[in-house]
């Protein structure tokens, strides 16, 4: 069975536990977080994802990282079942999808803002406003910040990009000045 | 020649054995003179007793004809008897006729059996050299044609000579010819295959050196904007990529990797 599929399986139960338990958005908070933890930290997948560790260390790794993070009591069985049935590896996978059946229920279009340096929360304010417009949708931002781009805003929404940055830019007049093969 | 059919040659064959036995069996039917039932009546005077026993004056160191005739052993009579023309009663000696008999009915015999065969073999035979002197004369009157054309030839070697060395001059000067002009169309098309490679080879030097010079100009732009924006650059570009936005006409569904640019 693919990776998504399965994580979809379980983002869909977890959807419905936040659903029933009023805790929808903190879940999808501190499943993000949890992924988050996992993605980063290469030990902590080499422990929990090692066949050679034993089982109830991988859940008392699992459950001090959880207690760490400040993890609800879902989130937390969510974990331990995860490691139970030998599907860590899917987290990352299930915060996403988590986030995405959650936005699609409220209706939320979730937008990606690249900026060089952070940005003040007033110009976020009238950039979500100025997307909900153009979208006709809420809009929800994750704020991400990347100094590769030099200067300038890069908006995703999906699979669409809306890029200003001056590295597109610095592009742009690359591509219009080197011989067309 | 159609050879006899097995059953036909088999009676052939006894009879020609026959006849030629018929003599040799009455020669061997002669009663022993030394047999003592044959007394001397059974002699007649055609065929008198040679024996001891049919002669009592024959006995051995007393011959009645002689010192001659006993050395000469006990067949030496003289004169010989007369020639048995038809009697074929004397078992002795078989009589002429008989042999003329013989003679007759193997001579028939041959002459029957084969008169036909051979009278074929002959027709054919005839005609074969008939053929093969046809043949001869063919081959003879080919033979003194080809010597017809090898002497005709052979008085005009000198002109067929001539006409030979001028031929082959005119080939020699078109293979020439031919050759030159192959030559100089290979070398202008080699020439013009040079002049589009180095034409080539110029332009590829030319993109290189341009690709070159306008990576590294946007590196330099790019380490120079790096260094030089400012908190105020950044949102400068921020208010003008919110300005972008706001000139889209609302619903306006954003493209991929579209620009603000």
């Amino acid at each position: 069975m693919s990776v998504s599929l399965v994580a979809r399986r379980y983002a869909r139960a977890l959807l419905e536990l936040g659903h029933e338990s009023g805790q929808g958005d903190a879940l999808v908070t501190e499943i993000a977080n949890a992924a988050e933890t996992y993605e980063a930290s290469a030990e902590l997948r080499n422990a929990v994802e090692n066949p050679l560790v034993p089982h109830p260390q991988k859940r008392a790794v699992v459950a001090e990282i959880a207690d760490a993070l400040g993890l609800g009591q879902i989130a937390k069985n969510t974990l331990a079942l995860l490691v139970d049935r030998r599907r860590i590896k899917t987290l990352p996978y299930i915060a996403r999808y988590l986030r995405e059946m959650t936005d699609a229920k409220k209706g939320l279009l979730r937008a990606e803002v690249t900026t060089a340096t952070p940005l003040n929360d007033a110009y976020y304010g009238r950039l979500q406003a100025q997307l909900e417009k153009m979208t006709g949708k809420r809009i929800a931002i994750d704020r991400k910040v990347d100094p590769s781009i030099i200067a300038g805003v890069v908006t995703r929404i999906g699979d669409r990009v809306f890029d200003g940055s001056v590295r597109s830019r610095l592009q742009s007049m690359k591509d219009a000045l080197l011989p067309q093969n | 020649m159609r050879p006899f059919s097995r059953p036909r040659a088999v009676l052939l064959l006894v009879l020609f054995a026959l006849a030629g036995a018929w003599p040799m069996i009455a020669w061997a039917m002669k009663p022993d003179p030394h047999a003592p039932a044959h007394g001397a009546p059974a002699h007649g005077p055609a065929a008198p007793a040679h024996g001891p026993a049919a002669d009592p004056h024959a006995a051995p160191g007393a011959a009645p004809h002689g010192d001659d005739h006993a050395a000469g052993g006990e067949h030496a009579h003289w004169p010989p008897p007369g020639i048995n023309w038809t009697d074929f009663g004397d078992k002795d000696r078989p009589p002429f006729a008989a042999m003329l008999v013989n003679f007759v009915l193997l001579a028939g015999l041959y002459y029957t059996l084969g008169k036909k065969p051979i009278a074929e073999a002959l027709v054919a035979r005839r005609t074969a050299v008939a053929k093969e002197i046809e043949e001869a004369q063919r081959m003879k009157r080919e033979a003194e044609k080809r010597a017809e054309q090898y002497q005709d030839k052979l008085g005009r070697l000198e002109e067929e000579l001539v006409t030979a060395r001028a031929a082959l001059v005119e080939a020699g000067k078109g293979e020439k010819e031919r050759i030159v002009r192959d030559a100089e169309e290979k070398a202008a098309r080699m020439q013009k295959d040079a002049e589009f490679l180095v034409e080539q080879e110029m332009r590829q030097m030319q993109q290189d050196l341009w690709r070159e010079q306008v990576e590294r100009a946007t590196a330099t732009a790019e380490d120079l904007l790096r260094k030089r924006v400012t908190d105020a650059d950044q949102e400068r570009l921020a208010e003008e990529y919110l300005s972008e936005l706001a000139k889209r006409p609302s619903g306006t569904a954003m493209t991929a990797k579209g620009g603000a640019s």
